[in-house]
Parts: structure tokens; C-alpha cells; sequence
């Protein structure tokens, strides 16, 4: 573990929870999660970033397995790790599990996270939940082509302003938008674009006192925590993973790596 | 004694748990959540996701601007009024359906042909002569050539074309979105069976190849209509058997009436065998819903997507990869050691008389209760990689059998004939009557998965026993149905 | 005998031997598990029984633990001095009460029940009278252990299906004070809070009334023996006999709110309307499921589409089609509004 507070710049400082979830990170230097709802192109993103050819469809559940690819940008190498694609993170199923999992102890350096242009009322579900876990993310608004069909037009500044992360208008099927996506993954990775996420708010007087408190308690035991408030809804809702997490002290670690990226 | 030792321990826990009070900071931590968790309620994600959606509901306010009155939108909504409409949903179905099939049929005889006259017709005797040249025993080049060569070559001549342009169309008309909107249609229909308009997907791929067919289930998200989907998915007619149907109807139930009806009658008795998997596909569902899958969770959700210009050309690459190759490759690596059995079967002799020989005299009985012969017993139990090799398998067994050496390559080789009265007369002669027909196609649609699928079926679902069943439902189906008939034709 | 017969014989007697005595799954170990068993249910169903009395402010009796346990009072005797023996209650002359010990084992033994039924209503396709039934049987069976495992496996959830509070692997259970449904007044609009599961006939007849958790109703009208209550628009006579077992909660809203409330079925194609709430019937995944797909109460949502069958029918949803089935859609309450909201 480098001493330096500059070690964002270092190659895979959290390596150790991303080798414990599979992943090969010799001769990485990020680790980037696409995340999204089914049917949103994320394939074809991915595709178009590493060059490989998935398959990609209208039907949820196309990616089977978990797909992984890799791609070099301004001199540094890129991991990118296809998350199956749902609806949401906060169920007990399986896909959901995974991909929550990987973006809560995996850490990416990056989560970029495709949604539909023409859907992002819905898509949003997923995103501000993601917002909620890591504050290094980057926003793909696919199927741009799709929505000016439909006579949709999108602020996309004043939604990036909104969500407070980078977000980029594209349409992979006929690659546009990609270099953007790449300066902007490399951007928020390397940490020349500081991310200042929008957290869920709400009206309801009982949960906003039930999740502050538990926050605050949170940011007692664990201090630095990036993603306390998360913990406090897992906790909220009896995720297993998390309170085991506490319990083992699996959670501690994230405070470490954390500290010497901020 | 033993239980009072069992009580004294559970006592000793509850009295650790009572005394435990000193909590560490960590326990407090997850005592307090627990605490909060009863104040909040039962609502805790309900209240989260209605907050989710109301915040997202604010920035798309803010960020986005739906011009309604654009023409173009309303396009999703006219093509989905017609796709859904009384008067035209089903024939648009059917007739796209049926085009689908005509592509595929039509569409794979050349290639087809072109396949089977390079592998079969001109590598296979060139690899012989090159073996015999090298002077290889004659049971080397049987086991390796007219054994494992000649079934994986026939697997991939055979199933090949029909899957490279089945399951691209199919895909074409997926990425457009027209098939979540059959999902949509047929669900009452599906419903009443206990299952999920998706299995009428399922189903329809099911033509193609039952393997995949059964990869396609993953589409339906509910564990028990899952289940239900796959475990019936081998009622659907494939592509393997089509030829087998086509062929025996030709020849037993067209041939039995008079020549300007005969090619009517054939389709119709090959389409009524089609249907009829349908129905027991329907009835074999509703019959799991109400028994077996009984208690298993049940769920209902389709999101029907917009539709979209689908990219031809990705769609062809992705669809050859993904789903034809990787099937072919499944099938070909059951039919390599199959071909070797088959050779042997037919090849190796005792007491002067082949193992295949015994095999079938000891089927015999029980064939002909079913009202089958043994041959095609035989036939279904060692051609078990591919329907596609069960005919050729049994002209080789029949000629093997009968001495009748007017046909084929040679005794104890594949082989098929070209035309469709010399192979009758080679099976009529051989003692088949219009029953044998009759109940060869039925046989052929009831009977067990090929290899390939029962594998499949495995990975899919994790799980031997519905492995088992979905192997055996169907065979046992077959018997009782194929013996009925043997009953009524025979009564008569 | 000759010889050969005993060659015989003997292997096959070491076999019966050796299948007595295999630990644990011998036949031996087997009859001894049997009668453990037997013995874990008396003692499981006795300590609940107890529990349930003093946590309705009543005395367990001698007699009520009988007939609870149907069996005889001098069965019934010697199984308290059993449970007295052990230290899971004080018994002396006759009265009896659980020691901490007790407690938490009824607890536990509360806990498993409730994480079954839960089980059962979210995950398995059981019919709901069965719950209870089903739940009875298998809670002797399964270890803490399990009943564990399956607690985090569905997010350690707070009630069971009929709306009574799982108590928590620390053994805590909060105290909730329910309104019966005797107590309210005609015209207060209220919630079904809590259905009670024994006896099974009274449950089965509230079920098939077509009462459930979570329905939102009106007091229509209070006889002496029967209530009648309106819920959107159906009105159901609940007999004096089954509202004893009817727990609710008061709804402070404005009548208005709750009176123009629609099943989501009753929209014609095109017409728009705002969801109020989803039923508590819509169980499990199923719910989860739809909620993911932002159909959330606050919703705008309109019935754009019927399939051939007319069953299912698409909705609109926040600028995507979703198809819901007659039944889920029924669950789903909802509130017309004129135009575009």
C-alpha cells in the first residue's frame, strides 16, 4: 500500500478486493463496472469499448455470465467488467447481488452506467442507487438517436448537474459518443473530475430520522466510510452481506481504501 | 439419557444469549439498526423505492422534454394496435411463424445438400482410400470413419443450414421486439396452463432445436414457470425430426391414398403431429402446475420494449456465434463417440451374428406391443445425440438386419436414399405396415430428448431429478400413446 | 443346521447389527431420534402455549395446556415437571410461568413459525389457508440454524403474512397494540392491520370472504352481530365471530381520498389515473418486481394496450409498457385523474 496521498494516480490500490471477486488485476491500472437495466445497448457498449462481440438483445438476461474485457487510454490500462444487466439493485436475486456486490467491496475505479435515452425516468431507479454506493461514476445516455426519433430532447448538462457525475449522450450502435465516454471514464478514474453524487431524499419524516440516525451511528464505528448512507438502507432492509460484513469486518477495509484515495 | 444431555446444551445457549448483555460497539451498531427497523416498518422499501422514483421523476422534469405531438411516436403504439388486434394479431402471427419455417426449410436444402456432397459423398470415401493406402486395419478405419466421421458429418451437414437461418430470422425479429409482443398475445393461452406467455417463445424456438429452446427459458424470470417451459420444450417438433416426419408420411400415409390427395394428406398428417405437440406440450404444463411445480413460487412480468430497427448484419454474426455454433459443437461432441457405438454395434460380430442383431431381436417384443420393431428402438436408443441420424441409422440397421444389400454404402454404414419410394420399398419389404408409420411419427415426437438437450437441461436447470423427468415424461407418454394406437389399429 | 446355513446367516446378522448401530443413522439412533423428536414438539407446543398466555395477560392453566396439547391431564402433568426440570418454567402448585430461559425458547420457536409462514406466502406457491398448517408441521423439523439462513435469505424480514412481528435472532419482539375491527365506529376508514391464524376455520372463512392484510375499507353500517364494511366499492358482511379476529389500523386520510379508490383493472384503455397503493397480497418477488418497474404509489399509469385474450394488459409507466395480469392489477388501488397530471 503506497504512503502517498497521491495515489490515485497508482495502479489497482484496492486490487486485494477485486482479486478476492475474481478478477485478474496483473497489468491493470483501473478497474471500470458497466452497470444498467436490461436493454439499454450495454453490450453493445461494451463491445465497442474492448472490441469484443457479445451478444445483445432486446431480452432481459442476455448476459449469462459475468463478461469481462480490457482497453488501453492515455497510456493506462483499462479493465472493464460487464455487471448483469436488472432493474434495480436492492432485491435478494441473484444478478442483483452480484452487481451490488462488485460496485459496494470491489470498489471499480469507475462505474460507468448505461441507461436509455428514451426511458430515463425508469432508468434513473437504478442510477441514483448506484450514486448511493460509489461517488466515481460516469453516465452513458445511450440511444440517443432513438429518443430524437421519438422527439425527446434531453438537457444532458442540466441532468449532469442534476446527478452530479459526467454524462455523456451516445448512440454505440453507430459508436457515437464513445471517445467521450473514454475521456470521461479516464477522467473520473485518474481523478481529474471529482464526482459530487445526488443522494435519494425523501418525504417521509419516518425513514429520513430512521436513516440519519443509523448513519450517524455508522460514521461512529466506521469514520471515512465513503458510503455510509448505502450501508444504513442495506441495514435498513437486513441485507445479510452487510451486517456479516460488519460483523467480519469486511467493511473496514473499505474505510482503509478509501483513506488513501482521498 | 442422550436427550437430556441435547436439553442441558440448549439450555446452557439460551442462558449465554440472557447473560450476554455487554454488547461490543459492533453489535450495538446492528442493535440499533434492528431497533430502527421495527420503527420504520414494514414499508421501509416500499417508502425507499417510491422515494427513488419520485426524485427520478423530478430530475427527468427538469431534464427532459417530450414533444408528444411528433408523428413519428405514435408509430410503437399503430404497430402495436395491429399486432394486437382482434382481426389481425393471430393471422400476422401465424403468418410470420410460418415464414420463418418456409426460410428455414426452403432456405437449408441447398446448403444441405452441398454440406452432405462434400463431408459425406466425396471426404469421407477419399479419407477411406487414404486410410486403406496407409494400409489401417479394416476396424480402424470402420470405428473412425464410418463410425465417429461419418455421424459427426452427418450431424453437421443435417443440422447445420436449418439452424444458421432459423435462429438469425428468429433473432432478427427479437431485436425489433416483435417477440415480447407474442409473449403478450399468447399469455391467456399460457396462463391457463400454468405457465408464461413467454413459453410460446420458448416454444417456437423449440422448432429450431430443443437445446436451444431450453437456453431461451432463462427469459422467463418465474422459478416454476422456468421449469415448467423447459421441462416441456421437447414436445415442440425440432428441426431434427421435421425430415423423419416428412419422409415416414410420404411414404405410409401419403402412400396410402390415392396419388393427386397424397401431398395434402402428407403436410396435414405432419402438421397434425406438430399441433398435437402443442397440445401435449399445453397439457403436460397444466398437469406440472397442478401437481409436482404445485407449491413453487409463481410470477408474472414483460416489459414490452419499443421497437427498433434491428441491425441485420450483428444480428446475423452474433445469433451464428451464440447460439447455432455453440448448439452444432454440443451436438457434434455426442455424436463422435455415438458414431464409434453405432459402428460397433452394427459391426462387431458374436457367434456370427452383430451386437445389433441380438439388441433388436430382444427389443422385438416389446416393439411389438408398441407397434414398432426393433430396429427403430435400436435406432432411438443409440442415435440418442441427434434426431437427425435416427433415419439413416435405421436403413442401416434394417438392411443389416435383412441381408438387403440392394441399398447403401456398405454393411454397418449410415447412409440414406435419395428418394422416397426406393426407401419405402426397402422399409415395406422389411415388414413395415402403415402402423409402424403411424407410430414412428408419434414415437419420434414422444420420446426422450437427444443428448444434446438432456445435457443442456442439466446446466439450465442445476438439478438431476428434472433432468430425469424431462427425459422420461416423454418417453413414457410415447409408449402409452404408441401402444393405444397399436390397440385401436389392430381392433379394427 | 447345516453349515452352509450358518455361513449364511451369520453375515446377514452382522448386517441388521451394524444397521442398528450406525450412529446417527441407525435404526437404533433412528427410534431414539424418533421419540427426541416427539419429545422437542411437546415441549416446543407447550412452552408456545404458555408464551401466548402470558403475552394476552392470561393464566396457562393446567387444563388449557391439555387441551392444547390433546392429551391427558396426567400426561400433561408430568410434561411440566419435565419442562420444570430442564429450567424452561417455574411451576409450583398448579400455576406455572416461563423463566428467561423459556422465554427466549418460545421466542425462538415463534421466530421459526412466523419465518416459515413468510416463507411460504412470499416463495412457494402454497395455497394461504395451508400457511399455518404447513408452518406447524415443518417448525419442529428444521434447526435454528436453517430458520437463520432462511431469514437472511429473504432480508431478515419484520412480519409474517397475517401482520405479527417476527421476533429477531437476539430474541426481542416489539409489543404492538392492534385496534379491532369491533372497535371502530361506522364511517372510520381503516387498514387491516393483522388476520389471526387459529383456529384454521375462522381463518379460512376471513380468507375466503376475500379479506386480506393491508385492504383499505369503510365501516358501512354496525349490527349486533355482524359488521359491514365497503371496500372500492364491494361491500362484505363480517360475522361477529370472525371480526374478534380481525386487527386494524385507523386511517387519519380524508374520506375523499379513499372513496374514489379503483382496483387499476376498472381503467378503460387510455384513461389516466395515479396509483394509491399496492395491495400487501402482491407478495414477495412478484411485488419487488413490479416496484423495480416504478410502478410505485404517486405513479401516473395508464392501460394503453389489451392482448388478444384481454388478459394481460399493458400499462404505461413512466414512458415505458409494462404488462401486468388481470389478478396483479387488481391488487394495485388506484385513483382516476382527468388529464395530464
Amino acid at each position: 500500500m503506497p504512503d502517498n496521498n497521491n495515489c490515485i494516480n497508482c495502479p489497482a490500490y484496492n486490487s486485494g478486493n477485486l482479486v478476492k471477486l475474481g478478477i485478474n488485476m496483473t497489468d491493470f491500472d483501473y478497474v471500470v463496472a458497466l452497470a444498467g437495466n436490461p436493454n439499454t445497448g450495454k453490450s453493445t457498449v461494451f463491445n465497442n469499448l474492448t472490441g469484443l462481440r457479445q451478444h445483445t438483445g432486446n431480452w432481459p438476461g442476455k448476459t449469462v455470465a459475468r463478461a469481462e474485457g480490457a482497453f488501453a487510454y492515455n497510456e493506462k490500462k483499462f479493465k472493464i467488467v460487464d455487471l448483469p444487466g436488472t432493474y434495480s439493485l436492492l432485491s435478494t436475486s441473484t444478478d442483483e447481488e452480484i452487481a451490488r456486490d462488485f460496485i459496494l467491496f470491489g470498489q471499480p475505479d469507475v462505474t460507468v452506467v448505461v441507461i436509455d435515452a428514451t426511458r430515463i425516468e425508469r432508468n434513473l431507479n437504478m442510477v441514483l442507487q448506484v450514486l448511493e454506493i460509489t461517488d466515481k461514476a460516469v453516465l452513458c445516455l445511450n440511444l440517443v438517436d432513438e429518443a430524437k426519433r421519438h422527439n425527446i430532447t434531453i438537457d444532458d448538462r442540466a441532468l449532469s448537474r442534476e446527478l452530479g457525475i459526467p454524462v455523456v449522450p451516445s448512440a454505440a450502435r453507430q459508436r457515437v459518443g464513445m471517445p467521450e465516454l473514454l475521456n470521461f471514464i479516464f477522467q473520473v478514474a485518474a481523478g481529474e473530475y471529482i464526482c459530487k453524487p445526488r443522494r435519494i431524499s425523501s418525504d417521509s419524516k419516518s425513514f429520513n430520522t430512521a436513516v440519519d440516525k443509523l448513519v450517524s451511528e455508522i460514521e461512529k464505528e466506521f469514520p471515512g466510510l465513503p458510503n455510509a448512507r448505502w450501508v444504513a438502507l442495506r441495514l435498513l432492509e437486513g441485507d445479510q452481506k452487510i451486517i456479516d460484513s460488519i460483523k467480519n469486518g469486511e467493511l473496514v477495509n473499505l474505510v482503509k481504501n478509501n483513506y488513501y484515495t482521498s | 439419557m442422550g436427550s437430556w444431555l441435547i436439553w442441558l446444551k440448549i439450555i446452557i445457549i439460551l442462558h449465554d444469549l440472557i447473560m450476554a448483555e455487554t454488547l461490543n460497539p459492533k453489535e450495538k451498531l446492528l442493535n440499533t439498526a434492528n431497533e430502527l427497523r421495527w420503527e420504520v416498518g414494514e414499508n421501509f422499501h416500499d417508502t425507499l423505492l417510491e422515494s427513488i422514483y419520485k426524485n427520478a421523476a423530478d430530475i427527468t422534469a427538469l431534464t427532459v422534454n417530450h414533444d408528444n405531438k411528433g408523428r413519428k411516436y405514435n408509430f410503437d403504439s399503430v404497430v402495436d394496435k395491429v399486432v394486437t388486434s382482434r382481426l389481425l394479431g393471430f393471422p400476422i402471427m401465424f403468418l410470420l411463424l410460418a415464414l420463418v419455417f418456409w426460410l428455414t426449410i426452403a432456405g437449408a436444402n441447398y446448403p444441405s445438400r452441398f454440406l452432405s456432397f462434400i463431408l459425406i459423398d466425396n471426404i469421407h470415401p477419399f479419407l477411406k482410400d487414404l486410410l486403406f493406402f496407409l494400409n489401417s486395419p479394416w476396424w480402424l478405419t470402420g470405428l473412425i470413419l464410418d463410425g465417429a466421421y461419418l455421424a459427426s458429418a452427418w450431424v453437421v451437414s443435417v443440422m447445420l443450414p436449418p439452424m444458421a437461418i432459423f435462429f438469425p430470422v428468429f433473432t432478427l425479429l427479437e431485436d425489433y421486439g416483435y417477440l415480447p409482443r407474442v409473449a403478450f398475445n399468447m399469455d391467456s393461452l399460457f396462463r391457463k396452463a400454468g405457465a408464461h406467455g413467454k413459453q410460446a417463445l420458448t416454444m417456437t424456438m423449440g422448432f429450431g432445436c430443443n437445446a436451444a429452446g431450453v437456453v431461451a427459458a432463462r427469459i422467463i424470470d418465474s422459478p416454476r414457470e422456468r421449469l415448467i417451459a423447459i421441462i416441456t420444450n421437447n414436445f415442440s417438433l425440432c428441426n431434427g425430426r421435421w425430415p423423419t416426419q416428412i419422409l415416414i408420411a410420404t411414404i405410409f400415409i401419403g402412400g396410402a391414398v390415392s396419388p393427386h390427395l397424397a401431398g395434402f394428406v402428407t403436410a396435414a398428417a405432419v402438421v397434425f403431429v406438430a399441433v398435437l405437440g402443442i397440445l401435449f406440450s399445453l397439457i403436460v404444463s397444466w398437469t406440472l402446475s397442478k401437481t409436482a411445480l404445485k407449491g413453487e413460487a409463481s410470477a408474472f412480468s414483460l416489459e414490452l420494449p419499443p421497437y427498433r430497427p434491428p441491425r441485420i448484419l450483428q444480428t446475423l454474426y452474433t445469433s451464428l456465434i451464440d447460439r447455432t455454433l455453440i448448439v452444432l459443437w454440443r451436438a457434434v461432441v455426442f455424436a463422435l463417440p455415438s458414431g464409434i457405438v453405432i459402428w460397433l454395434v452394427a459391426n462387431l460380430t458374436v457367434g456370427g451374428y452383430s451386437i445389433a442383431a441380438y439388441m433388436i431381436n430382444w427389443l422385438d417384443p416389446l416393439a411389438f406391443i408398441i407397434g414398432l420393431n426393433g430396429v427403430i428402438l435400436l435406432a432411438y436408443i443409440i442415435a440418442i445425440p441427434a434426431n437427425e441420424i435416427v433415419i439413416p441409422t435405421i436403413l442401416m440397421l434394417t438392411v443389416l438386419v435383412t441381408g438387403n444389400d440392394s441399398a447403401g454404402a456398405g454393411a454397418g454404414v449410415l447412409f440414406e436414399i435419395d428418394s422416397a419410394s426406393q426407401t419405402g420399398n426397402l422399409l415395406i419389404s422389411s415388414g413395415w405396415t402403415l402402423l409402424t408409420g403411424m407410430n414412428l411419427m408419434l414415437f419420434s415426437l414422444l420420446h426422450n430428448p437427444c443428448s444434446t438437450t438432456i445435457y443442456t437441461i442439466y446446466k439450465e436447470t442445476k438439478s438431476l431429478l428434472w433432468t430425469f423427468v424431462s427425459s422420461v415424461l416423454p418417453i413414457l407418454i410415447g409408449f402409452v400413446i404408441c401402444f393405444l394406437v397399436t390397440l385401436i389399429y389392430r381392433a379394427l | 443346521m447345516n453349515l452352509i446355513t450358518i455361513i449364511l446367516l451369520l453375515p446377514l446378522l452382522a448386517i441388521i447389527i451394524v444397521l442398528f448401530l450406525i450412529p446417527e443413522r441407525g435404526l437404533f439412533s433412528f427410534s431414539r431420534k424418533a421419540k427426541r423428536d416427539h419429545e422437542r414438539i411437546i415441549v416446543e407446543d407447550s412452552l408456545k402455549h404458555i408464551f401466548d398466555c402470558e403475552h394476552n395477560n392470561e393464566i396457562p392453566s393446567l387444563s388449557s395446556l391439555s387441551k392444547h396439547l390433546s392429551a391427558s391431564m396426567e400426561k400433561t402433568r408430568q410434561v411440566l415437571h419435565k419442562l420444570k426440570e430442564i429450567g424452561l418454567i417455574h411451576y409450583k402448585e398448579n400455576s406455572f410461568n416461563l423463566t428467561p430461559e423459556g422465554k427466549i425458547y418460545a421466542l425462538r420457536v415463534i421466530r421459526i413459525h412466523r419465518l416459515l409462514e413468510k416463507y411460504l406466502a412470499d416463495s412457494t406457491g402454497v395455497n394461504e389457508a395451508d400457511w399455518h398448517s404447513h408452518a406447524e408441521d415443518r417448525e419442529h423439523l428444521i434447526s435454528y440454524e436453517e430458520a437463520n439462513r432462511l431469514a437472511s435469505r429473504m432480508g431478515n424480514p419484520l412480519f409474517d403474512p397475517h401482520g405479527d412481528p417476527i421476533p429477531t435472532a437476539e430474541g426481542k419482539m416489539p409489543e404492538i397494540v392492534n385496534l379491532l375491527l369491533t372497535n371502530l365506529k361506522v364511517n372510520d376508514f381503516a387498514q387491516i392491520a393483522h388476520i389471526e391464524d387459529e383456529p384454521k376455520s375462522v381463518y379460512s372463512a376471513i380468507i375466503s370472504l376475500g379479506l386480506s392484510v393491508g385492504m383499505v375499507f369503510r365501516i358501512d353500517k354496525v349490527s349486533l352481530d355482524s359488521i359491514k364494511i365497503e371496500s372500492n366499492g364491494i361491500f362484505y358482511d363480517v360475522v361477529k365471530s370472525l371480526s374478534d379476529n380481525i386487527s386494524v389500523n385507523l386511517l387519519t386520510e380524508t374520506e375523499s381520498i379513499v372513496k374514489n379508490l379503483v382496483p387499476l383493472t376498472a381503467l378503460k384503455l387510455n384513461e389516466n389515473a395515479l396509483i394509491y397503493s399496492l395491495s400487501k397480497t402482491l407478495r414477495g418477488e412478484q411485488r419487488r418486481r413490479i416496484m423495480d418497474f416504478g410502478i410505485v404509489p404517486g405513479t401516473k399509469i395508464t392501460p394503453v394496450l389489451h392482448s388478444l385474450g384481454k388478459d394481460p394488459t399493458a400499462y404505461s409507466v413512466r414512458n415505458t409498457t409494462i404488462a401486468l395480469r388481470k389478478h396483479q392489477a387488481n391488487q394495485i388501488l388506484v385513483r382516476r385523474i382527468k388529464s395530464d397530471a
